[in-house]
């Protein structure tokens, strides 16, 4: 199943969990200096149907 | 945002092509030194959401501006338009100036507005594309409209009316 974070500041990312866990840590440490832990990004990840 | 922690999302609503109507776009716009401004998130065209079934769009329009610390004064639809295989539904959400996001630090940033033509199309046909700026320009016309129409409004907007005066009156519409 894959899933979707949509930041505040508008940023998206859809993927596998890993992949949509690797990119909300990269975008929060170089977008807004944030260190976001598995758990945190597991709690705010949306399930997506696949198309 | 930054140097915190993770902040909780925009929205709690993914994406799904299960529905043909989905996606709410907010226009947040406000006043400052007499000039209509508006805010759009730092990485994307406009504030976009997916529209629960279940949710009233009003309601999700207040919360996620909420997200952002913002209350509005006044948010009202203003238009529609199909974009890809969905409906986008046009709010506009009028902030009192001294209550709009102050930059830099985001994640809103803001933008004078410009005048802009409209976008419009043949009897029968929409548009072959509509910018966001089309979108504002549009929503400041219906603004300007509701003003004179519905005394609620012209009651929120009364430090407004020099400004909407400047534009056109015209009702919701499609674009």
């Amino acid at each position: 199943m894959l899933r979707e974070v949509t930041c505040q500041c508008g940023w998206q990312c859809r993927g596998t969990l890993e992949e949509v866990v690797a990119q909300v840590q990269a975008h929060g440490r170089e977008a807004h200096g944030i260190e976001s832990t598995r758990e945190e990004i597991l709690a705010i990840a949306q399930p997506v149907e696949a198309t | 945002m930054s140097g915190g922690r993770l902040p909780p999302p925009v929205s709690n609503t993914p994406w799904s092509a299960r529905f043909v109507m989905q996606s709410l776009e907010i226009l947040p716009v406000f006043l400052r030194a007499g000039r209509v401004c508006w805010l759009r998130p730092e990485h994307a065209g406009s504030l976009r959401l997916g529209w629960p079934a279940s949710a009233q769009p009003a309601q999700v329009v207040t919360d996620a501006l909420a997200v952002y610390g913002i209350v509005p004064r006044l948010v009202h639809s203003t238009s529609w338009r199909h974009e890809g295989q969905q409906v986008v539904l046009t709010y506009v959400a009028v902030l009192a100036a001294e209550r709009a996001p102050r930059e830099p630090g985001g994640p809103l940033v803001s933008r004078q507005l410009g005048r802009v033509e409209l976008a419009r199309g043949d009897a029968t046909t929409p548009p072959p594309r509509i910018d966001v700026d089309q979108v504002l320009e549009h929503a400041l016309r219906h603004l300007s409209w509701l003003a004179k129409d519905d005394p609620v409004v012209a009651q929120e907007l009364h430090d407004w009316s020099g400004v909407l005066d400047a534009y056109e009156p015209e009702p919701f519409r499609s674009l």
